[in-house]
């Protein structure tokens, strides 16, 4: 009888201690998704409270770019800073931003650093740069990079200004 | 379906040439027809022509509800191809750069350039 109850009792210890395990990884999954959630809650609300600034400013840029673009062949030099000045703004809006959203406004860094790196003018350039570039095929900064650059950043305004949106509804609901 | 980077170019090439004298842009003949109570005109609506087929452009609020009485109205700018009697035979999808080439079409067309440059000559 006692060897009976004994079993018994084992038998339920290892079902409890296996549901109990079973359970742990339940809860771990749930935890990690309810942290994930929550952190794209804290970005999102971020992006709420801290974007307006941020889009004025790739505006103001927009602008300035397409203000001196018509006059390219002039205005590499103010145009390049205008690609950095965006290039910092995005990358302060990347960190408030979920992963999953990211995927314009790492694109334009991307693709300002391509252009930060592109001569202005490869006759100017040094007879060992020369060599480099030739290597290494860097092409000059030229109007069809930077109308490239344009679009990307146009583009991005749009699409941060539909996320805003999107994010107040998700936020309220 | 036209691909969305040629409408982009193509709204990016009318601000240059805007900005370099070679379109030049009028007060539309045609005001745009906006559904009553839910968009309205926000200034002129400007108009060019361009290879025999015309373009108008215009800012507008347009209406956006949060709750069945609750509304706030939001700025946009639109641009279309249109016909000889006014009517939008193609609207331009909607992007950031169609506010550059606004400024840029009202800044031209409203000839404050030619009026500094001629005040500055006197």
């Amino acid at each position: 009888m006692y060897q009976t109850i004994k079993t018994f009792v084992d038998d339920a210890a290892n079902w409890l201690e296996s549901i109990g395990f079973i359970l742990t990884i339940i809860t771990g999954i749930k935890v990690f998704i309810l942290d994930k959630r929550i952190s794209d809650f804290n970005k999102k609300h971020l992006f709420q409270t801290r974007s307006q600034g941020h889009i004025s400013d790739l505006k103001n840029i927009s602008k300035n770019i397409s203000n001196l673009i018509s006059d390219f062949d002039n205005k590499k030099t103010e145009l390049k800073i205008e690609v950095k000045r965006s290039e910092e703004v995005a990358k302060s809006i990347k960190k408030k931003l979920p992963k999953k959203d990211i995927k314009n406004t790492k694109s334009l860094i991307k693709q300002a650093a391509k252009i930060e790196k592109l001569p202005e003018n490869l006759a100017n350039l040094s007879a060992t740069q020369k060599l480099l570039n030739y290597i290494i095929d860097i092409s000059e900064f030229n109007e069809d990079t930077m109308n490239d650059y344009y679009v990307k950043l146009s583009g991005l305004i749009t699409s941060l200004e539909e996320l805003k949106k999107d994010y107040a509804k998700s936020l309220i609901s | 379906m036209i691909p969305k980077n040629k409408i982009s170019l193509f709204i990016l090439e009318l601000i240059k040439m805007t900005k370099k004298g070679q379109i030049s842009w009028q007060e539309s003949f045609h005001t745009p027809i906006l559904p009553d109570g839910i968009e309205r005109l926000v200034d002129l609506a400007y108009s060019t022509t361009i290879k025999e087929k015309s373009f108008r452009l215009y800012k507008y609020n347009t209406k956006h509800f949060t709750d069945e009485y609750e509304y706030y109205w939001s700025e946009r700018i639109r641009f279309e191809l249109i016909d000889n009697d006014g009517n939008s035979t193609f609207e331009f999808p909607y992007e950031y750069s169609l506010n550059d080439l606004y400024d840029a079409v009202r800044e031209s067309s409203s000839g404050i350039n030619e009026f500094i440059d001629d005040f500055f000559k006197l």
